[in-house]
Parts: structure tokens; C-alpha cells; sequence
């Protein structure tokens, strides 16, 4: 597609840029795995499976899936290449959308294990699940799923606000200051004269405080839901985005870092555009070319 | 109604558009059920209005007799990994696998639809047996030490009156001498 901008004709394709993206910070995410010990063949033939009430975790494990990729040495190394591979095969061709495809394969059974061998389902790896779908589409069907996957990103963030909204449990008191106990009491314990651990003393001293970080977040949340209804106010929801995790961190110790890769969707597509074009004239990949009127 | 996301996408594409009403449609469905039949779908983020325990566990980690601090100087997935199966195991030790016992009680008299595949979904006592071999190879992979004794000892923590944090009771959980 030739786009016209005041001094450059260029050829944009701005999913395979994007593509690029999500799946570098994939990748940092992989290697964070990688020191986290957390890949299939550093968990050492775990023995103890969490499918809870979960149909996806039944089929899998009805199948053995799990327990024979992770007990198998050979298989759980290959797998873990594999996943890397894929990755990085998808960064250096992101139009290849068998790639993404198998990268979704692999990952979806990485998930499935890190989750169920893990004996907790958690949802930060949710997003790397979700975020390379739109690139098995084509062109305009990845511009709609791209915003689908924005959708999303708010459906999430409302869905938290709406559960806490119908528990009642924005109303409890002590809300902020159990979740920090429930959380941090190890660290608090190993650690009582850390610079930190002074901080979260002084939060445990003022449940007042706590309670309106808590209460803040709980706001912060419901805010998403204007992102249904425009995309006026998306940058602002994207700061909110980028400010929820930290606070996820900081009172309970989850990580959700990989909620960022959606919040690229509250980024708008011009703007992924403009920063490949520009990458694009500094490496020399194109020329500034005048314009013929 | 131009405007709508929806809208435009049954005039682009009426699959793509079937597609993002049913993964809608579950996405609604999966939060009216209440629980958590798929984390897929379900994002409560701590909106579970808390309790205040009796007591707060606490897993004291000697290898070689020395402490590990595993809360500092792991990263999260790694804490999570040595903190998440330990809970687990030690839910497991006192009272059997806690999804077989919510179920049995969820399901009543119907739970005999799940018997043929308790042995696939639930853990055997064989492999909670197996828990504390698993754990001192995952420790060794995690710290790089040759493990020779292992111990995890669980201390049970209050907050005293100034907020800090009391031991109460311990209890050894894995005994590797």
C-alpha cells in the first residue's frame, strides 16, 4: 500500500511491524523464562498436576499430554528450542503465518503445563496466548483483529472492576491491607530491614492509604469501560495500562507483565506506521523520495 | 450503529464476525457461571473479598542447613514455582487432592461420572509421594547446589500488634536428612 506523508512515498505494512514487536517482547519474555527456570525442561519431571474444574486442563491431561512433553528430557528440550525458534523465526519473517501458527501450538502446551505443574492458574500468560492470533489473519482482517484483541484488553480490565463491584469487596475495609499480608508475609518475614519492606510496614501501619491505593486501582479499572465506547481516550487508558501491573506488583506480588504486550492495541496503527517508516529511512532499508504532484 | 466495532465487521467478513461473537458470547457466559471453568475467560484480579487466616504460611528452606530466601533474588515465575506446588503438596498432605475433594462435594451423587478418570486428573498417593524427590531436583536446578539434606519447614505467621510478623508453630513439611 503506497502512502503519501508531506516528504516520503513509502510502502507501508505496518502488521509485520507490529508482528516484530509483540514477538521481541515474547521473546525478552521467554528468556525471562529462561532464568526464571521455568522452561518445560528446568521443571524436572514435576509430579503434581493442577487441572482444577478446567475442561481445557482435563482434555489435555486425559490425553497425558503434559506429563509425557515434561517427563521426556529429549522432548521438553526440543520443545523449548522449538519455542525459540518459532519466535525468533517469526522476527525475522513476521509474515509467516505457519509460524505464528505453530508458535501458538507450542505455546499453548507450554501454558498448559506451566499452569497445571505450577498448581495455580495464572492468567499472565494469557496475553502472549492471545496476542499473536491477529497475525494468522491477512491484511484487513488483522487491522480488525488487532482492534479485537483491544477489545480485549478492555473487556479484562472491566471484567475486574465489575467482579469487584458485584463481590462488594471494594467496600471492605481491610481489603488492601489482607491482600499485601497474604502476599508478602514470606518476604516481610525474611526480610523485615530491607528498604522495601520499610515501605510495605508503613502501608501495613496506614490501611487507610492501602485502601486508596486499592481503591484507586478499583478505579482505574472501571475507567477501561469508556474505551468501549471511544478510542478518544486511549492513551490515557494506555498510561493506565502500564500503571495497573506495577500496582499488581507492588500490593501482591503477580507479575503481570506480559498484560503490556495489549496494551500495544491501545496504541493507534498510524503510529506504527510513522515508527517503521522512520526506522526504515534511518537503516537505510528506504529513501526519502520528493513528491510528484 | 455505522460506527460499531461489530458492525463493521459483519459488513467486512460474516465468519470473522461469527468468530468475535461466540468468543464474546463464552467470554459473557464464563463470567455468569461464577467460576473459574477457564481462566481464559474470567479476570477477577483479587476481587475476592479476603478473609483474615489464622495463620499466614511461611516455608523455611534449609539445603546443606543453610536458609534459602527464596523470596528475594528469584525471579517471579521462579518464586512461583517454589512456593505455588509446596502450598499444593501441603494441601495434599493434609487432606487429600483438594480438586477431587471439591468436586466429590460440587457433584454429590453424580460424581461417579468422574471415577473412570480419576487416575488422569487427580493426583495418586504415589505421586504425592513422588513431591519431595521432585522438589530437592527442582531446588538443585533452581540454585545450582548439589543438594545432600533438604528440609521445609512450614511456620506458621501472625502479625503481632506493631504489624509484624510472628511465628507461631512450624511444622517440618519435608524432612530430607
Amino acid at each position: 500500500m503506497a502512502t503519501k506523508t508531506s516528504e516520503i512515498y513509502l510502502t507501508n505494512q505496518p502488521e509485520h511491524f507490529i508482528c516484530r514487536l509483540v514477538f521481541s517482547f515474547i521473546f525478552l519474555d521467554l528468556i525471562m523464562s529462561g532464568f526464571s527456570n521455568t522452561l518445560i525442561h528446568q521443571l524436572q519431571s514435576p509430579v503434581l498436576i493442577f487441572p482444577y474444574i478446567d475442561p481445557t486442563f482435563w482434555i489435555m491431561h486425559l490425553l497425558r499430554i503434559p506429563e509425557f512433553i515434561s517427563s521426556n528430557h529429549l522432548i521438553a528440550w526440543s520443545w523449548d528450542f522449538a519455542l525459540f525458534g518459532s519466535c525468533l523465526g517469526i522476527i525475522i519473517y513476521p509474515g509467516k503465518k505457519q509460524l505464528v501458527a505453530v508458535f501458538l501450538f507450542l505455546y499453548f502446551i507450554y501454558y498448559i503445563i506451566f499452569n497445571s505443574f505450577g498448581a495455580h492458574h495464572t492468567h499472565s500468560l494469557i496475553p502472549v496466548l492471545m496476542a499473536p492470533v491477529p497475525f494468522l489473519f491477512s491484511k484487513k482482517s488483522f487491522l480488525f483483529c488487532w482492534e479485537g484483541l483491544r477489545y480485549f484488553l478492555l473487556f479484562s480490565y472491566s471484567a475486574a472492576f465489575f467482579w469487584k463491584l458485584l463481590r462488594l469487596s471494594w467496600l471492605f475495609k481491610e481489603q488492601g491491607v489482607l491482600i499485601m499480608k497474604e502476599n508478602l508475609t514470606p518476604y516481610l518475614y525474611f526480610n523485615p530491614h530491607s528498604f522495601l519492606s520499610q515501605i510495605y510496614f508503613y502501608f501495613l501501619d496506614h490501611p487507610g492509604l492501602t485502601q486508596f491505593f486499592l481503591l484507586s486501582g478499583f478505579v482505574f479499572e472501571g475507567i477501561f469501560i469508556i474505551g468501549f465506547f471511544t478510542k478518544k481516550y486511549d492513551k490515557y487508558l494506555l498510561i493506565l495500562s502500564l500503571i495497573l501491573p506495577f500496582g499488581f506488583w507492588f500490593f501482591a506480588d503477580a507479575v503481570f507483565i506480559e498484560q503490556i504486550i495489549l496494551s500495544l492495541t491501545l496504541i493507534p496503527i498510524a503510529f506504527y506506521s510513522g515508527m517503521e517508516n522512520s526506522f526504515k529511512i534511518q537503516t537505510g532499508i528506504i529513501n526519502k523520495k520528493p513528491l510528484s504532484h | 450503529m455505522k460506527q460499531l466495532f461489530l458492525y463493521k465487521v459483519y459488513c467486512y467478513h460474516k465468519k470473522l464476525f461469527l468468530f468475535f461473537v461466540i468468543f464474546a458470547a463464552i467470554s459473557v457466559a464464563c463470567n455468569l457461571a461464577g467460576d473459574e471453568v477457564t481462566p481464559f475467560y474470567v479476570w477477577g484480579m483479587y476481587s475476592q473479598k479476603e478473609k483474615a487466616p489464622v495463620y499466614y504460611p511461611i516455608y523455611e528452606i534449609t539445603i546443606n542447613g543453610k536458609l534459602v530466601d527464596y523470596t528475594t533474588g528469584f525471579f517471579p515465575a521462579n518464586r512461583f514455582f517454589l512456593q505455588s506446588p509446596l502450598s499444593y503438596y501441603l494441601q495434599m498432605k493434609q487432606n487429600g487432592d483438594p480438586v477431587k475433594l471439591f468436586l466429590q462435594k460440587k457433584m454429590g451423587s453424580t460424581y461417579f461420572h468422574v471415577l473412570p478418570n480419576e487416575s488422569s486428573v487427580f493426583n495418586s498417593s504415589q505421586n504425592i509421594e513422588k513431591f519431595p524427590n521432585w522438589y530437592k531436583k527442582y531446588l538443585e536446578q533452581t540454585t545450582g547446589i548439589n543438594i545432600e539434606t533438604l528440609n521445609v519447614e512450614l511456620l506458621r505467621g501472625t502479625y503481632n500488634i506493631k504489624n509484624r510478623v510472628e511465628i507461631i508453630h512450624s511444622d517440618s513439611l519435608i524432612n530430607g536428612d
